[in-house]
């Protein structure tokens, strides 16, 4: 026989069981990566814009904008 | 045929029953935590009743004064410009924002659901029980709601209307 580069024996059983196993490890790193993605670009921007509306809201003001406009039926406008 | 003789596999149902149930009580810890706050003791500055009827809602203040009245739908017909068709009521519930309620709903006929999703509370009418829930409003302000549990034929015409209006207002509504 001539001198042949032989190829590395392939995995021949338990392909199933391996395949299983690198796909939680993918399934397991894309998970985390898709949550923590969601949770600083919606979550924490959500949490940023009440807080911020929040600030300086004045429910008193707003009120009494409301009722001058007459929005009320149980608190009219004066 | 594949896997013909294949019968069972011990590692991988053991797997896939193990993890599941460990993500099921890390979703369920904090979720059943939130359910008892949410019946918390709040001490309440007032308490109104809600019943729900064939196809209205009834409001009682009973704290002061015996106020009752009834909240029909206003119909399609009878709309003025700038109101909701199917939303908007003849007597509207009014409420002071920035104070703690109880809510005490029941329903004198068949089962009902008071719900107002801007304000997050849904709460079952069901006779002969009484549900308590507890409301507190932190903006002024109209809020709308729908019956949320079907009741029959007008089941889709009996909204609620919520108005949040000042603490002095509310007091100058109730001498009425």
């Amino acid at each position: 026989m001539s001198e042949v580069a032989k190829l590395p024996k392939p995995q021949l059983r338990g392909l199933l069981t391996s395949q299983i196993k690198r796909n939680l490890v993918f399934g397991a790193v894309f998970a985390f990566v898709v949550t923590a993605a969601y949770k600083m670009n919606i979550n924490d921007k959500r949490k940023i814009k009440y807080a911020e509306f929040y600030k300086n809201y004045d429910p008193q003001r707003e009120y009494e904008q409301m009722k001058k406009a007459g929005i009320f039926q149980s608190a009219r406008p004066e | 045929f594949l896997h013909r003789y294949l019968l069972d596999g011990q590692a991988i149902e053991t797997v896939w029953t193990v993890i599941p149930a460990i993500i099921l009580v890390a979703i369920a810890l904090p979720s059943i935590r939130l359910l008892y706050l949410i019946d918390e003791i709040h001490n309440p500055a007032l308490t109104i009743k809600v019943t729900g009827h064939q196809w209205y809602w009834s409001y009682e203040y009973s704290d002061f004064d015996d106020i009752q009245f009834d909240s029909y739908m206003i119909p399609s017909n009878e709309l003025s410009t700038g109101m909701y068709r199917l939303l908007d009521v003849d007597n509207r519930m009014p409420v002071p924002y920035n104070q703690a309620i109880r809510l005490m709903i029941t329903s004198d006929d068949v089962l009902h659901s008071w719900a107002v999703p801007s304000l997050g509370i849904k709460m079952d009418a069901v006779p002969g029980r009484l549900n308590q829930s507890s409301l507190l409003v932190n903006m002024p302000g109209v809020f709308y709601g729908q019956c949320s549990e079907i009741c029959g034929s007008g089941h889709s015409f009996m909204p609620i209307v919520i108005e949040a209006v000042g603490e002095s207002d509310f007091l100058k509504w109730l001498e009425l």
